[in-house]
């Protein structure tokens, strides 16, 4: 009880902080107010994005610990319990930091930007009574999930799953309450054009409420699993004993393997993003794909690359330490070259000028062409199909496969080249139409791979099914330079994160609620590309100095797990 | 050196190559448009010159080309020869299904700045001929201010 009652004392911190600055707020009379040697847009953009890495870290987390344990609980299997702990051990501290990240966010933008936050209050109070009610909900699940971990084990185990699913469930409300007064500032609904509320309802379900849900949901999923991953891969570059090295090199695979699964979702997640956003203004759909905002899916590609090829790097390395998997590894070389292939086309730029708005007039012949959506949305499919193939090259390495079963591989390849002419076809049919037609083939053809995906793993399945190891995984065994690769993907998964936080935010250009509310204080407009670049380098820092620190107090915890 | 110096090492490299390559393309910042002072007296030709101004500002060569380029919306090289100002006017207020109206965000341009527009729309394959007052705005289609000055805490409630 007195665990508990410290945890929401944290909290209530966080939440005192809060209320402190909406009182500021109320009582500010002026509309702007600045933040000395930084900035107050630089202040706010800092404290929202690592409050937001946090909290997608602590909704992430419980997503896949609950997987596990529930994976343990139907296998019988204690080792995926002890990783499912493992995990979740990093859960306390991290919801107290993002407690306190969050009040002094809510305190800085009410002191800094009280017009705006005024009437954010103004139109959506109902929803931040609901919003401290499930936080305090959550926090208490939390506690109580994390401290039942072993006295409900056994008989008792299902008691503890139906806790975790409570957690999920609320922590999922907690991430879709935010996201009303977020998806309001970019795509506002229920208000007239002097922005009097005229429907709670319809602001809260505007038009891209339910998209930022969906693909916050999975992106936050697949960062949680790489950070989880690259916490690992910290774990085995310091483990003592063959044991502890040999967990954590599971432990930073089952992270890297829900990072990947959850991941391959992301693109087609944001396709549906980008055409509720052309929905609702195609102008501001222009803007974000091909105008002010272009350049900004140039460094998203390179990051993207970076992740992509750093995952399947350790994959490759990976096939090291399973036995028989050598003729396996002649295909490597062919994946690499076509995601590398792949990658340069995504991350061709339309244009090479520093605005698009300079360029009424020409475009470059191979830039114009291959530097528009069309190719690029073929490109991340078959870089997708890379990392596909990846995963099964792992899952096949190392087994014999039974006499006659060679037609599930023959399947398999008609599988893999019908999702290439697929994306062939839409690929030529992108061109000859419009944009808002454009970003809807790109979801066909989303339906149309996720089963094909399935299929494919199906056919593995029952190519694999009763195959015989040639001997067993040498867990433990992987190269240094391996789990650098994990923590350069954690990295880089945090600066993407941030980069399209950045972005999401930007497509409102000087407004701070699109059409409702303008921004006319002296920031308004948006920094250089290569200005935001360092402010997002710098916060991708700052989260991974705090998210050091609660693998360093969770540490030693750990570490007996291990053992 | 301990693991955990070394992994902030990584990372410090790590971002630090990609803030490098963020600041090595070509780029420049996007201000806020401020609102240009068009007056009576100004003639067409002057007119025009600030409506070049506001049309690359305004971001409309993201669509449009004006050098007989086929872009996304209709080339507007010819436009001066082949539509009126009516027509101009009432295309920029209205809008279409894909491109919104010139007096709504993102271009939130006001009545002032639209007939500078299309004095500079007139002067291409034409010559401009509107002057400040000349060009009204379709009826109910006029400026939209009231963004300028949101409602209180309370009247946003209500």
């Amino acid at each position: 009880m007195g665990g508990w009652i410290k945890k929401q004392l944290i909290l209530l911190i966080g939440i005192g902080i809060a209320a402190l600055g909406i009182y500021i707020g109320a009582k500010s009379g002026v509309d702007y107010k600045d933040f000395q040697i930084i900035g107050s847009r630089n202040l706010i953009w800092i404290l929202a994005q690592t409050m937001l890495l946090f909290a997608a870290f602590i909704l992430a987390v419980p997503v896949f610990v609950l997987i596990i344990e529930v994976a343990g609980y139907i296998k019988k299997d204690e080792r995926l319990d002890k990783l499912a702990k493992d995990f979740a051990r990093l859960l306390p501290v991290s919801y107290s930091i993002t407690a306190v990240l969050g009040g002094l966010f809510t305190l800085a933008t009410y002191t800094l930007f009280p017009k705006f936050m005024n009437y954010m209050t103004g139109v959506f109070k109902p929803t931040y009574i609901v919003f401290v009610v499930l936080i305090f909900l959550e926090s208490t699940a939390v506690y109580i999930y994390w401290t039942t971990w072993d006295r409900l084990g056994g008989q008792k185990k299902l008691q503890h799953i139906v806790i975790g699913l409570i957690l999920n469930i609320l922590g999922t409300l907690v991430m879709m309450t935010a996201n009303i007064w977020g998806s309001f500032h970019l795509s506002p609904a229920g208000v007239d054009a002097a922005g009097k509320l005229l429907s709670l309802k319809d602001a809260i379900f505007n038009f891209t409420f339910w998209p930022i849900n969906i693909h916050r949901f999975i992106a936050n999923v697949s960062f949680g699993g790489f950070i989880c991953a690259s916490y690992a891969a910290y774990k085995y570059l310091s483990a003592i004993t063959p044991e502890e090295r040999a967990h954590y090199d599971w432990m930073g695979y089952t992270g890297t393997f829900i990072g990947v699964v959850t991941m391959i979702f992301l693109p087609f997640a944001g396709y549906y993003f980008g055409m509720e956003i052309y929905s609702f203004n195609a102008q501001m759909g222009i803007t974000f794909m091909g105008g002010a905002l272009s350049k900004i899916w140039l460094l998203q590609a390179i990051v993207i690359a970076v992740i992509y090829l750093g995952i399947c790097y350790y994959l490759w390395l990976g096939l090291d330490r399973i036995p028989g998997s050598e003729k396996y590894k002649k295909y490597v070389p062919y994946l690499s070259w076509t995601m590398i292939f792949a990658f340069a086309v995504w991350a061709t730029p339309r244009a090479w000028v520093a605005s698009l708005e300079d360029m009424a007039g020409g475009m470059h012949p191979i830039f114009g062409t291959v530097g528009i959506m069309a190719p690029k949305i073929a490109a991340v499919n078959v870089a997708i199909l890379g990392v596909i193939l990846t995963f099964l090259l792992n899952r096949r390495a190392g087994r014999i496969i039974p006499d006659g079963r060679k037609v599930y591989v023959y399947i398999q390849w008609i599988i893999i080249l019908l999702i290439v002419a697929v994306n062939l076809v839409v690929l030529y049919y992108s061109y000859i139409v419009p944009s808002a037609t454009r970003i809807k083939l790109s979801i066909y053809t989303f339906l149309f791979m996720v089963p094909a995906i399935a299929l494919i793993y199906l056919f593995d399945g029952l190519l694999l099914k009763g195959a015989q190891r040639v001997g067993e995984i040498r867990w433990g065994n992987m190269a240094p330079r391996s789990q650098y690769a994990l923590i350069i993907v954690a990295v880089s998964n945090v600066w993407a994160m941030a980069l399209l936080g950045y972005g999401r935010a930007a497509a409102r250009l000087n407004w701070h609620i699109y059409g409702v509310l303008e921004d006319t204080s002296k920031y308004a407009g948006l920094p250089s590309l290569g200005d935001a670049t360092l402010v997002i380098s710098g916060i991708t820092l700052l989260f991974l100095t705090l998210i050091g620190l609660v693998f360093k107090i969770t540490g030693e915890g750990g570490r007996e797990g291990a053992r | 050196m301990k693991g955990g110096t070394k992994l902030m090492i990584v990372a410090v490299i790590v971002t630090g190559l990609y803030a490098w390559f963020g600041n090595s393309i070509p780029q420049s910042a996007w201000d806020a448009p401020k609102k240009k002072v068009l007056t009576p007296d100004m003639t067409p030709k002057k007119l025009a010159e600030e409506g070049r101004e506001i049309f690359r500002k305004a971001g409309c060569g993201v669509c449009h080309s004006i050098t007989g380029e086929k872009l996304r919306g209709a080339d507007l090289s010819r436009v001066g020869a082949e539509r009126d100002a009516e027509t101009m006017a009432f295309m920029l207020y209205s809008g279409t299904d894909v491109m919104p109206a010139a007096n709504k965000p993102p271009a939130n341009l006001n009545d002032s700045e639209i007939t500078a527009l299309i004095a500079y729309l007139q002067s291409l394959g034409g010559k401009p001929k509107v002057k400040i007052g000349d060009i009204k705005p379709p009826q109910g289609m006029g400026d939209v201010s009231s963004a300028q000055k949101p409602p209180s805490q309370k009247e946003a409630g209500k």
